[in-house]
C-alpha cells in the first residue's frame, strides 16, 4: 500500500489549476529542480477586495508536492490575500488527509510559494515595505523547516541549538551529528528557506551534535 | 502484485522450477548437513550441500572449498571486508570507488572510526572507475581493494581484468562485490585475479536470503559471528541447504539465450524511448553495459511521479530520485558521475529478466509516452510545452 491518502492520489492524478496567468499580478518561485522539488504559483488578485481570483501552478516534484500545489490553490481560490496567507502547511497537509511525515516538508514548499506570491502582491500595492531580517524572522522561517524522520520542526524537536544574525551572516547550529542521515536534506531545506532574504550574504550552518559512540 | 515488473535489479521473481528444486530439502530432507560423521540423514544433505557447492563454484571458474554460504550479499560484502581487515593487525589503507552498494561503502565507512584508511575512487560520465585515479591511489600500506562488478543503478560493468592486474603487480587482494552481475556477465576469480567475491541468489531467480562467498584459497579470513564450526569456520549457522540448492539451481538455469533475450528488450525500450521521447539521456555506457539495466534520466520532472504513475497502470520500475531516497538525497551514483542533481532526480531505472516480453516493453513504452508528456505539462522547467 502507498503511504498516501485517496486525496493525495486523487490530486496528483488530476491535479487543478494548472499552467502560468497569462497577466498575473505576483509570480513567486520557490524550490531549486536541484533540490528535486520546485513550485510555481501565479495569483491574480483582485486590488478593491484582495481576493484572489485566479491562481495557478506548475510543479517539478514528486507527487505530494503536485497533490499539496493542488489543495491549496483549491483552498484559496475566492478568498482574501489575508485569509490565504493564515493558512499553515499543517493545514494544507489535512485537508489532503495527512502526508507521511518525510512528507511534509512539501506542504511546507506549497504554502511558502504562495505566501512569496501574496507578500510580492502587497509590496507592488505599497502595503508592506521591505524588512530587514530579524531573529524573530529567522526563527520563523526555521519553524518551517522539518526534521524527515518525524515530520515536525526543527525548532519544535529542539535540533536548533543556537543561531544569530549579524552584518548579512546567518549562523546556525544544530544538534545533530554532520553524517546524521537527514544532514544534508536538512541543510538543503534550511538554505532554501534563508539564502534568498535580500539582506542576507552567507547562512553559515554548523553540526555540533556529539556522535554517540 | 504489478502486472509488468520492471524492478529485476532489486529482486527477481523465484524460477518456479528452482522452487521445485527446493521443495523436497524444506519438506523431506530437511537434515542440517552437520559434517563427515552424522545418520544418514544428515549426511545425505551433506552431500547435497556439497553438490551446490560445487556447481556455484563452477560458475566463476572457482574450487569448491572457496565458497562459503552466507545469507546473501550484503552479508558476504561484510564478511569479506570485514573478516579480511580483521585478520591483519596493522594500521590498513583500502581503495574502493564511490559508486559501490551500501553495504561495501557503509561497511569500509564504520571501519574508518576503527582506524581504517579510505579512498573512494571516482568514476567518469559513463560510470566507469578512473583507472588512473585508482593507480594514483594504490599505496605501499594498501591492503585490501574492492571494486563492484556490474553497478547497481545504471549497470555499468567495471573492467575489472585492468583493475586486478593493477592490484596483482602490486600484490594486493582484491575483491569484487558481484551481486548485480553475476549470471548476466563474465566472471571468471582466475582471470580476474580475485582474492573475494561476493554472490546472492536472488537477482538470477534464486531465493533470497542465501549468498556467497568466494575466498581464494590462500587468503586468510577471520570469523566476523561466532558460532559452532560450519562453513570452513568463516560463517556459523546451520547451513540454508533449500536456500543452497536453489542458488546452484539458478545459475545453471541462466543460459546465453536468456541474456540475448533480456538484451533485446534493453535495446527495444530505450531505442523507441530515444525515438519517441524528447529530452531524454542515457545514464551508463552504451556498449559495455549489463543487458539487465537501463537507466535514463527525463529531463525537467521529477522520478517519483513518474515512477507512481506507471505503478498506477501497473508496472514497476526504479528511480534515483531523492523522493524515492530513504535519506531524501538524490543517487550517490549519479552524482558520482557527475551529472547534475536535476537529472538524477529525474532519472528511472528499468531492470529485466528472462519472464519478461517484448508486449510488457511494447506496452511500457506507450504509458511511458503518455506520463511523461502529461508531467511534463505541469513542469515550469519544460521549454516549449505542447499544444
Amino acid at each position: 500500500m502507498l503511504p498516501y491518502s485517496k486525496k493525495v492520489i486523487e490530486h496528483f492524478k488530476h491535479p487543478r489549476n494548472v499552467g502560468e496567468i497569462k497577466d498575473a499580478d505576483a509570480v513567486a518561485m520557490e524550490g531549486s529542480p536541484a533540490c528535486g522539488d520546485m513550485l510555481k504559483i501565479s495569483i491574480k488578485v483582485n486590488e478593491k477586495t484582495h481576493v484572489i481570483t485566479d491562481i495557478k501552478f506548475e510543479s517539478f516534484g514528486c507527487a505530494s508536492n503536485i497533490a499539496t500545489a493542488s489543495i491549496l490553490t483549491e483552498m484559496v481560490k475566492g478568498r482574501t490575500v489575508e485569509e490565504a496567507e493564515k493558512i499553515s502547511w499543517k493545514q494544507a497537509a489535512d485537508e489532503l488527509g495527512g502526508l507521511p511525515p518525510v512528507k511534509m516538508h512539501c506542504a511546507v514548499l506549497a504554502v511558502d510559494a504562495l505566501k512569496s506570491a501574496i507578500e510580492q502582491w502587497k509590496e507592488k500595492h505599497g502595503l508592506i515595505s521591505k524588512e530587514p531580517t530579524t531573529p524573530n524572522k529567522v526563527l520563523r522561517k526555521l519553524r518551517n523547516v522539518l526534521n524527515p524522520l518525524t515530520g515536525a520542526s526543527i525548532v519544535r524537536m529542539q535540533l536548533l541549538r543556537d543561531f544569530d544574525v549579524a552584518d548579512g551572516i546567518i549562523t546556525i547550529d544544530l544538534d545533530l551529528t554532520p553524517d546524521h542521515k537527514f544532514a544534508a536534506h536538512i541543510s538543503e531545506e534550511i538554505h532554501e528557506k534563508l539564502d534568498h532574504l535580500w539582506d542576507i550574504k552567507e547562512v553559515k550552518i554548523n553540526f555540533v551534535g556529539e556522535s554517540e559512540s | 502484485m504489478n502486472e509488468i515488473y520492471l524492478d529485476n535489479a532489486t529482486t527477481t521473481q523465484l524460477d518456479p522450477w528452482v522452487a521445485e528444486e527446493m521443495r523436497p530439502w524444506f519438506l523431506e530432507e530437511y537434515a542440517a548437513p552437520s559434517g563427515h560423521f552424522g545418520h544418514q540423514a544428515s549426511l545425505e544433505a551433506k552431500e547435497k550441500l556439497e553438490q551446490a557447492r560445487a556447481a556455484i563454484a563452477k560458475s566463476i571458474n572457482a574450487e569448491p572449498e572457496e565458497i562459503i554460504f552466507t545469507s546473501g550479499g550484503t552479508e558476504a560484502n561484510n564478511l569479506a571486508i570485514q573478516g579480511y581487515l580483521k585478520s591483519l593487525k596493522k594500521p590498513v589503507h583500502v581503495i574502493t570507488t564511490a559508486v559501490e552498494h551500501e553495504s561495501v561503502l557503509n561497511t569500509l565507512r564504520a571501519l574508518q572510526k576503527d582506524g581504517v584508511e579510505l579512498t573512494e575512487v571516482g568514476v567518469d560520465q559513463d560510470g566507469f572507475v578512473k583507472l588512473e585515479e585508482f593507480n594514483a591511489a594504490l599505496r605501499p600500506e594498501t591492503v585490501l581493494c574492492s571494486v563492484q562488478l556490474v553497478n547497481q543503478e545504471v549497470g555499468t560493468i567495471q573492467p575489472l581484468e585492468e583493475i586486478g592486474r593493477l592490484c596483482r603487480e602490486r600484490g594486493i587482494p582484491l575483491h569484487t562485490d558481484a551481486v548485480q552481475g553475476w549470471g548476466m556477465v563474465g566472471l571468471d576469480v582466475k582471470r580476474m585475479n580475485l582474492a573475494l567475491a561476493s554472490l546472492t541468489a536472488h537477482k538470477i531467480h534464486g531465493p533470497k536470503g542465501i549468498g556467497v562467498l568466494y575466498k581464494q584459497k590462500d587468503v586468510k579470513l577471520s570469523p566476523i559471528m561466532y558460532g559452532g564450526y560450519n562453513e570452513f569456520e568463516l560463517r556459523p549457522g546451520t547451513e540454508n541447504l533449500p536456500g543452497a540448492v536453489g542458488m546452484a539451481r539458478a545459475v545453471e538455469m541462466m543460459k546465453p539465450e536468456h541474456i540475448e533475450h533480456i538484451d533485446k528488450l534493453k535495446r527495444m525500450l530505450w531505442g523507441g524511448i530515444k525515438k519517441e521521447i524528447p529530452w531524454v539521456h542515457l545514464n551508463g555506457s552504451a556498449d559495455r553495459g549489463a543487458p539487465h539495466i537501463l537507466n535514463v534520466t527525463f529531463d525537467y520532472i521529477e522520478g517519483e511521479s513518474i515512477l507512481l504513475r506507471l505503478d498506477m497502470q501497473g508496472i514497476a520500475v526504479a528511480t534515483g530520485s531523492a523522493c524515492f531516497s530513504k535519506v531524501l538525497e538524490a543517487s550517490y551514483v549519479l552524482l558520482a558521475m557527475g551529472r547534475p542533481h536535476e537529472q538524477a532526480h529525474g532519472s528511472m531505472r528499468f531492470s529485466f529478466s528472462r519472464f519478461n516480453t517484448t508486449e510488457e516493453i511494447a506496452k511500457t513504452l506507450d504509458a511511458l509516452k503518455k506520463i511523461i508528456s502529461d508531467l511534463r505539462k505541469l513542469s515550469p522547467l519544460t521549454p516549449q510545452k505542447e499544444a
